[in-house]
């Protein structure tokens, strides 16, 4: 299975899909004028991800200091599709990075959260 | 739009393509005229340099093998001429009968005496000799001829055996040798010559000498002629390897060794007891090779030396080197010019460059015309739906008349933006709803939404009640819903909006319900956070049975509301560049609490613009605050 990369630009943030070492990473912030365009390939990769093998492990890391309205409309689609991996038997684990001095990221987690079934792991982190 | 981005794209290309061909054309030129220009230069001073050593080569053999013998041969062939012709005469005028019986005095002497005299002067002139005599005779005289005076007058001398001038007239008597040769100044004549003296009589009994002279100047001068280089030798050596003739007069005399080494004398030396044959040698003299020839000469015991030096004797070579290196010079310069002219004129990367660059710049110039263009007929439409929208938001007006004390912050983003805020008044002012809304999206797309999101809260405040904004947010969320919500897995667009709706009743109670947005209230030192849902309205996961009841608050005079989209919240800057954040806004509030709402928003602005610095808007900001009088 391919990996897939996006570099970070002022308004999007670094993705990394890797299935070798099953794990996504996304890293910055997340405000671009069509948040589906930026998102499309990690829903195409995740549902391909789990295609294969509905009870894989994944973990998935983020730290993102921004992110806008529409991002996380596509980041909650992503949590649901997730959601239902986990649900199906998959090892899931989500990392959510957030940065102690903002607060906004940290909320976001929170909101992420309560929205599904999946295993958050908080870690703050001081700049 | 498309057609547009291909024919640009087309453009870039063509570009590309020629500042590719130029480049390359003028390095592969540059570069092969580099490399024609070395070959050139190469082949011409090869040839030249080959021809010369060639040359070089041919004239040193040619001049060892052909000019050196050629001169010898010539300078032998003269001065053993001029010797046979002298001896010839010397023995014809020995052999006379009137100079024999003269010099017997045995006839009648003065008639004898006469017509031997006029013999001497018969053969010195037919054999145009410069000098000629007679000595000896009873009376042991010499008498003599000057060719100047042609003979007319008698001249004679007196022999004497004490006079050194005179020892060789002495030492031919007793020499037991027809003939002899000696070179002797001449006193009478004041000059030097070479004499062959010719015994008279029986060799026994000689009774006298006759012989001629040839000037040793005018050897010399032929010597001269004969010549060929300015340093050039011509010498007449003797068999004590004395130089006796010179064409230099001042060598006359020299011995040999100091002229030339030891064994090119001893060479020349061993010639003496050889047949007579031209022998070419070369050697070295200060570092300098001197060609050097001789020749015994046949009838006399003399040998013709004949040295130059080899870079006179090959004086022709310097013209060709000259040339040489004149042609190599000529066609260097040419090349070189060529390839400057080439490289420097026609594919000049300087030149070209600025050619590129004029090109890429009227490329730019034009472009960005059609942008401009482009982008002021996007503006102009931009800017009609800005006012547009602003019709859309209530009147300042309608604002004061509902809210006497209050202020709105509407920025957004760009132009026109997914922010909005609307108000309505209904039974004549009893109820006023007041709402702020955040349609996803910024620009001309947010404001497409607001429009629809105003037009629908119009509708549901017209026919719902007013007092619940929970009834009016579940409304518009079933109308946004059935709106947009079949297309939104189609498109990927999410069309929702966070909304936080106030409902007052009789300027008293406060019934507030939010979407994704809170409520701010400050009243008497005390700053509440009315929450609103989590959720938003229009979203794909709407399940809004789960929205309690609207929360009633009962409003003193001076608490002040307020209402503000997460652009404010979310706006990056600072020393940390992070969101301005909840918890500044609150500090925010609480620090101008007791402020005229005109003078806070003041504050806000500044506060913000501080905050933000250098950094760009990030979304649309909308503020509304209103206190209750």
């Amino acid at each position: 299975m391919k990996n897939y990369f996006a570099e970070e630009t002022k308004l999007s943030p670094y993705i990394e899909l890797n299935a070798e070492r099953k794990q996504l990473i996304f890293r910055g912030q997340s405000y671009p004028e069509n948040a589906y365009r930026v998102y499309e390939p990690v829903f195409h990769w995740v549902d391909q991800y789990f295609s294969r093998d509905i009870r894989g492990e994944l973990i998935v890391n983020f730290e993102l200091s921004y992110i806008n309205t529409s991002s996380t409309k596509c980041l909650l689609m992503l949590f649901e599709k997730l959601d239902e991996a986990y649900r199906q038997g998959a090892e899931i684990q989500i990392n959510w990075n957030y940065d102690e001095g903002n607060g906004f990221d940290y909320e976001m987690g929170q909101d992420f959260k309560e929205d599904v079934e999946l295993p958050f792991r908080f870690i703050a982190r001081n700049r | 739009m498309t057609g547009q981005r291909d024919r640009q794209s087309h453009a870039t290309d063509a570009v590309a393509a020629e500042d590719l061909f130029f480049r390359l054309v003028s390095r592969r030129t540059f570069l092969m005229t580099a490399i024609a220009c070395v070959f050139i230069a190469g082949a011409v001073i090869f040839t030249g340099v080959f021809n010369y050593k060639s040359s070089e080569r041919e004239i040193i053999r040619k001049s060892k093998n052909v000019d050196m013998v050629n001169v010898l041969k010539a300078i032998t062939y003269k001065v053993e001429g001029m010797v046979t012709r002298a001896e010839d005469a010397s023995q014809l005028l020995a052999s006379d009968d009137s100079v024999v019986k003269w010099f017997r005095g045995t006839v009648n002497s003065r008639q004898v005496k006469a017509q031997a005299l006029g013999r001497l002067n018969q053969i010195a002139t037919e054999f145009r000799f410069s000098n000629a005599f007679l000595a000896g005779g009873k009376t042991g005289r010499y008498y003599y001829h000057m060719s100047s005076d042609n003979g007319k007058a008698e001249k004679s001398a007196m022999l004497s055996k004490t006079e050194t001038g005179d020892r060789w007239y002495y030492e031919m008597l007793g020499g037991k040798q027809r003939m002899a040769f000696n070179v002797e100044y001449d006193r009478a004549m004041k000059d030097t010559f070479l004499f062959v003296n010719v015994l008279v009589g029986q060799i026994n009994k000689p009774i006298g000498v006759a012989g001629v002279g040839m000037s040793l100047s005018d050897i010399s001068r032929e010597f001269s002629e004969m010549h060929a280089g300015i340093s050039s030798e011509l010498w007449l050596v003797d068999e004590d390897n004395v130089i006796q003739i010179s064409q230099k007069l001042s060598h006359r005399g020299f011995p040999l060794n100091v002229l030339l080494p030891k064994d090119i004398i001893a060479r020349i030396h061993d010639s003496f007891g050889k047949k007579p044959a031209i022998t070419i040698l070369a050697y070295r003299k200060n570092g300098k090779i001197m060609d050097l020839g001789y020749k015994r000469l046949a009838s006399t015991k003399w040998v013709v030396v004949y040295q130059i030096p080899r870079t006179d004797n090959i004086s022709v070579l310097n013209s060709i080197k000259t040339n040489v290196v004149l042609t190599i010079i000529i066609v260097l310069f040419s090349v070189v010019l060529l390839f400057f002219a080439v490289s420097y004129k026609l594919y000049d990367p300087y030149k070209q460059a600025i050619m590129l660059t004029k090109k890429l710049e009227e490329n730019v110039r034009r472009r960005t015309t059609e942008l401009v263009e482009a982008n002021a007929l996007v503006m102009d439409s931009i800017q009609v739906a800005k006012h547009i929208q602003e019709t859309m938001l209530p009147s300042v007006e309608e604002m004061n008349a509902a809210f006497p004390e209050h202020f709105v912050l509407w920025m957004p983003r760009d132009v026109v933006g997914g922010d909005f805020y609307w108000m309505k008044t209904v039974e004549s002012g009893h109820i006023k709803v007041i709402v702020v809304g955040d349609c996803t999206g910024h620009g001309v797309p947010g404001a497409l939404m607001t429009m629809a999101v105003t037009a629908i809260l119009s509708n549901i405040t017209a026919v719902m009640d007013c007092r619940d904004p929970v009834t009016i947010l579940r409304e518009l969320d079933r109308q946004m819903n059935q709106a947009y919500h079949q297309n939104i897995t189609k498109t990927g667009i999410d069309n929702g909006l966070d909304i936080g709706i106030c409902c007052i009743e009789e300027n008293s109670i406060l019934r507030f319900a939010g979407a994704k947005m809170d409520l701010y209230l400050l009243g008497t030192g005390v700053l509440r956070m009315i929450k609103g849902y989590k959720r938003e309205i229009g979203s794909r996961s709407g399940n809004f049975g789960e929205y309690g009841g609207s929360i009633d608050v009962l409003l003193s005079e001076g608490d002040t509301m307020i209402l503000t989209t997460d652009g404010l919240l979310h706006q990056n800057g600072g020393a940390q560049d992070q969101p301005f954040g909840v918890k500044h806004f609150e500090e925010a509030i609480v620090r101008n609490e007791g402020l005229p709402l005109s003078t806070v928003r003041n504050e806000f602005v500044l506060e913000l613009q501080n905050y933000m610095g250098q950094k760009k808007q990030r979304d649309d900001i909308t503020l509304v605050a209103f206190r209750m009088k």
